[in-house]
């Protein structure tokens, strides 16, 4: 509201010289290739064999085959494994968002000495290793039966909460209590006012809880490692890991691994394309609290 | 209205959610019992024989009606899966493990003691495993009955010998080559060296014996770029296997090494001290793509110095030898199968001085004409499981042990060297070939670098290997007789940080 | 009401707290008891837990261990540098945008997208360019800038090329937060100065940076706290050859470089990680808290 009643436009034209700002264009222009380069070189290289990618790792392929990439993508098992993952995100995300918000707008409405406490062992999970309770996770999660999908699905639901629990609680703190007893006046149940006001009074913050969390868990590599190993059905980055170790233990094959990044890494490229003003909201509000 | 109907949906939700977890995780531990679903579960370690063993059970389970569950998993994270494997409600009654792995399984008291099998027939087939070849702990056990037997040294093709000193036959040169002191080696070396670089035709000598180069280079000799396929990104291949080498001057066996003393430990610096000077010689000689592969940045690059990349420069004929085993044969195979009928082994030779073996009966001589020969796998029956799932464990390694068709499995269908292999083995495969009549000539050394500290995988690798690596980076210039005292002096070093007291 | 919550606080608590509880707090004691045991990842040696209780043992061998000592000074180094970086293109990114105006929205979603990429991805990627383009760039015959050749075979080098990895990916991030930090600064605080006829370093020493400490305080958190545990990156680049494993790589390769698979040193290892972690990250937290409650 301060930065409107200001009239930013004639505040930056006073102070700025175009010459000035033409060179933060070019210097962000050159950043922005620098940035872009590694995932260009990743592209054009996935169109080439080994041979061309190590002589001239620079060049254009020659002709645009799509041989390497479909090898590629079969060989990762690319359509199952994506399946997978993506399956495994959402419903973890799921879990994350419906446990930590009620959560958190539980210890938010009881503010005592000992959910204050809670929070904190909560947060402070958020500086916890994984290294330093995976094994027994492993194995207390194997002696349940839960070395598997699902058991990995529930571990990455009790690694989000930390963070998301801090996130939530940060933002529920502003939402006025005389809503819900407004609300519970009119006769509301626990269940309507939770979904009815709080849900959605808390969405922008749950959104930053979906893009945090999903961007680690699409991406981790050793919780499923450690979990599914060399199972059949494997997550995204896991079948890329084994596609390396298998292919060549011994040797990079390079005409194998490029392909299958690029294959790895496109449905989440392709998603932030079309969701980029919701990925960008939900990391700003993350930090804004 | 609203408020309720959203109630509703609300918990639907959440029952919903909660019920699929449940649900979810039903399934998941069930697919993880299953128990008895199968007799018994073999979980096969070596991923090279994975396919003939999924036949070999097939036909195995017709002839005997029982079900069989079979794992086969080479490679990578053995381990760690075999040890989840382990920890399961459905557990292998017969597995695979090494020396690497006995230790964990002995302790934690899983694996069955052979040499009280409750069955008579692998009792007496285990006693009959020779002494050097047998699993233990600490000497006294017999864990497990050999998958096979691998060896390794210095592959050559012989043609290229024949093209190289014009000999219409290469059995004399190959004889005299065993035999020849690390001296002789070394001439023979630079003399090759100076034939590939200057088309410098001198003499060598090997075992007493002249032989001269070819006045001019044909064109397979032509082809050559230095003397050895070195795969310097592959700390393996010189940290594990030629450190074995020097091992071998002072452990007879993997368990002898597991269980050094600190003294045995400061014996090896001699040892390592001659295999520095060897390797010193090798990264000297290396053969490149366009010629020579020099010391520095490249010669430890994956993309110019692989194991893949060597075994390359070897099959197109870049390169006299290469120092591999005869898992190789496959690789070579697919790039050049038309020098698989002539390829054989030589040794692997040290400049030792007696006084540097601590292995008594063992000599210079008989130490340069060995090639190392070991069992990288053993089959080990599972004390965790049913006396009855144990018992049909046994019964099928007795089958594929002692009957004609189990026999003749081993050696057609896994192409494994049976580890009680006589003159009537033959295989295709001419390195198997080669090593068999090592073995039978009882030129053989051990496999001690299976016991150095977490079995090659720690000081093999990342202790020797490390150094090695770093020399090969930052020393292109000349090494000193220094460079090989230091070199062995941290080897020894870095396997003495690891040795606590148990 | 409060009487109200408080009936509803198990029911609706509960999920999260079981949840929490399995996945985090009750593994996490167990391990932390499991550290002064003999634990080989299947059994105890000596048969139970309890008979295998070695005390600090296990701590006084990973103290021992050159490669645990070297890892620990290794993550130590890189974290200071990446943490440097990584804020420091963090904001200068931001400031940019920020002067540029409008029209930067394209930007803004470039220098974020190594944020979606996972670790080990980028690493192959990143390992083949240093081993293939810079050496062909800086090697001989290109700029012979010999440092930023053969960067992945050397550990004082291959700190600097995870340092440029990990700022290309995490710089997008911090600028997006340094973004909201700065869009929350009012500009009539700039309008004074500028009246005052003080110049734009001033300024930003004196108002831009003050009013930053909240978003500094985030991106320090967390470019800490993801430099100090980053492993994907480090397996995909050198997989710790050269001297190059990084304390959580480390941990895991305890139990590869030891047999019988010593588990409880892996886990005195990651005991002694997290206590390191959280050091860190309250002095951290407790320092730029002060500074915001000062400015």
């Amino acid at each position: 509201m301060i930065r409107a009643a200001s009239s930013p436009d004639v505040h930056k034209r006073s102070v700025r010289m175009p010459g000035g700002r033409i060179a933060v264009y070019a210097v962000l222009t050159l950043i922005a290739l620098g940035t872009l380069f590694p995932l260009l070189f990743l592209s054009i290289n996935s169109f080439k064999d080994q041979g061309a990618i190590v002589a001239e790792p620079m060049a254009l392929p020659k002709d645009w085959s799509f041989v390497y990439i479909s090898e590629a993508l079969s060989q990762i098992n690319f359509g199952q494994a994506a399946f997978i993952t993506a399956g495994i995100t959402i419903l973890s995300v799921g879990l994350i968002v419906f446990c930590s918000s009620l959560l958190s707008w539980m210890l938010v409405r009881n503010n005592s000495t000992s959910s204050r406490g809670l929070l904190l062992v909560l947060t402070a999970a958020m500086l916890v290793p994984f290294q330093s309770l995976m094994y027994p996770l492993i194995h207390q999660f194997e002696s349940f039966g839960l070395k598997n999908l699902p058991g990995l699905i529930l571990m990455y639901g009790g690694f989000g909460l930390g963070m998301s629990v801090f996130l939530y609680h940060g933002f529920m703190r502003s939402v006025p209590l005389a809503l819900e007893e407004a609300a519970l006046i009119d006769g509301a149940s626990i269940g309507s006012l939770f979904f009815r006001i709080v849900f959605p009074l808390v969405q922008p913050i749950t959104v930053t809880v979906i893009i945090l969390n999903s961007l680690w868990i699409w991406n981790d590599y050793l919780l499923p490692f450690l979990v599914l190993g060399n199972a059949e059905h494997k997550t995204l980055t896991l079948e890329l890991y084994y596609a390396k170790m298998l292919a060549g233990q011994f040797s990079n094959p390079w005409e194998l691994i490029f392909p299958a990044v690029l294959g790895s890494i496109i449905p989440i490229v392709v998603l932030y394309v079309f969701l980029q003003k919701y990925f960008i909201k939900g990391v700003t509000e993350g930090a804004v609290k | 209205m609203g408020m309720k109907g959203t109630w509703r949906r609300w918990t639907a939700g959440a029952a919903g959610l909660a019920l699929g977890t449940l649900l979810l995780s039903g399934c998941g531990s069930q697919e993880a019992k299953a128990p008895t679903s199968y007799d018994f579960y073999i979980f096969n370690g070596k991923s090279e024989n994975a396919e003939a063993m999924e036949e070999v059970v097939d036909r195995y389970e017709a002839e005997t009606g029982l079900t069989i569950r079979l794992f086969s998993l080479g490679t990578t994270d053995v381990a760690e899966t075999l040890r989840s494997e382990m920890n399961s409600s459905a557990k292998p009654a017969l597995f695979s493990t090494n020396i690497g792995g006995v230790m964990e399984w002995s302790e934690s008291g899983a694996i069955l003691d052979l040499n009280e099998a409750s069955d008579p027939e692998l009792k007496a087939l285990a006693a009959e495993v020779p002494e050097p070849l047998r699993l233990s702990a600490d000497g006294s056990q017999n864990y497990g009955i050999p998958y096979n037997i691998e060896g390794y040294g210095l592959i050559v093709d012989t043609r290229m010998v024949e093209e190289l000193f014009n000999l219409d036959n290469p059995d004399s040169f190959l004889e005299d080559f065993k035999a020849a002191t690390y001296d002789e080696f070394e001439n023979l070396v630079n003399g090759v060296d100076a034939y590939i670089t200057n088309n410098q035709a001198g003499d060598v000598t090997l075992n007493g014996e002249t032989y001269t180069f070819a006045p001019s280079k044909t064109e397979l000799t032509s082809q050559l770029t230095g003397v050895f396929a070195e795969a310097g990104a592959e700390k393996w291949t010189y940290g594990d296997h030629m450190g074995n080498m020097a091992m071998n001057a002072v452990f007879s066996s993997a368990v002898d090494a597991r269980n050094a003393s600190e003294e045995q430990v400061d014996e090896l610096q001699a040892p390592l001290e001659k295999l520095a000077q060897t390797l010193d010689l090798y990264s000297l000689h290396a053969a490149g793509m366009n010629g020579p592969l020099e010391r520095g940045p490249s010669y430890i690059n994956s993309s110019t110095a692989s194991y893949d990349v060597s075994v390359q420069l070897f099959s197109g004929g870049k390169a006299l030898f290469l120092k591999q085993g005869n898992w190789v044969y496959p690789n070579i195979e697919k790039l050049n199968p038309d020098i698989l009928p002539t390829l054989t082994f030589l040794p692997i030779k040290l400049p030792l001085e007696q006084s540097d073996i601590k292995i008594e009966g063992l000599t210079v001589e008989q130490f340069n004409q060995s090639v190392p020969q070991f069992v990288p796998s053993y089959y080990a029956i599972n004390t965790r499981v049913t006396q009855r799932e144990q018992e049909l464990a046994q019964q099928f390694l007795v089958w594929l042990n002692t009957t004609e068709e189990g026999r003749r499995t081993i050696v057609e269908d896994f192409q494994f060297i049976p580890y009680n292999a006589d003159e009537n083995v033959k295989f295709e495969n001419t390195l198997n070939n080669s090593l068999i009549e090592y073995q039978l000539a009882g030129n053989t050394l051990s496999n001690p670098f299976n016991g150095s500290p977490a079995g090659g995988a720690y000081w093999g690798q990342e202790v020797f290997g490390s150094i090695l690596q770093e020399r090969y980076y930052n020393r292109a210039g000349e090494w000193t007789p220094e460079d090989y005292r230091t070199i062995a002096e941290q080897a020894v070093q870095g396997w003495k940080d690891v040795m606590y007291e148990t | 009401m409060s009487g109200y919550y408080k009936k509803w606080f198990w029911p609706l608590a509960l999920p999260g707290l079981i949840l929490f509880a399995a996945v985090v707090l009750v593994p996490f004691l167990i391990g932390l008891f499991y550290s002064f045991t003999a634990w080989r990842g299947t059994y105890f040696v000596g048969g139970s837990a309890w008979s295998s209780f070695v005390g600090l043992e296990n701590y006084a061998r990973i103290f021992q261990s050159r490669q645990f000592l070297h890892s620990l000074v290794y993550t130590l180094q890189f974290t200071a540098m990446a943490v440097i970086s990584i804020s420091v293109a963090g904001l200068l990114l931001a400031l940019m945008l920020d002067y540029a105006g409008k029209r930067v929205a394209l930007f803004r979603t470039i220098f974020f997208l190594p944020n979606l990429l996972g670790g080990l991805a980028l690493g192959f990627i990143w390992q083949f360019i240093y081993q293939n383009v810079f050496n062909r760039i800086f090697g001989e015959g290109g700029l012979n800038i010999e440092f930023l050749t053969n960067m992945t075979q050397d550990s004082t080098k291959n700190l600097f090329a995870l340092v440029i990895m990990v700022t290309w990916q995490m710089a997008g991030y911090m600028m997006i937060i340094f973004i909201a930090g700065l869009n929350n600064i009012p500009r009539d605080l700039y309008e004074a100065g500028s009246l005052d006829g003080v110049n734009m370093w001033t300024k930003f020493r004196y108002i831009t940076l003050p009013m930053l400490m909240p978003s500094i305080t985030i991106v320090l958190f967390l470019t800490l706290a993801s430099s100090l545990k980053l492993l994907d990156q480090n397996v995909a680049l050198t997989n710790g050859s050269f001297n190059t494993s990084m304390l959580s790589l480390q941990i895991l390769r305890t139990v590869r470089y030891t047999q019988p698979p010593d588990y409880g040193q892996a886990q005195a290892q990651a005991v002694v990680f997290f206590i390191l972690v959280a050091i860190i990250g309250l002095i951290q937290v407790y320092i730029t808290k002060k500074k915001e409650v000062d400015a």
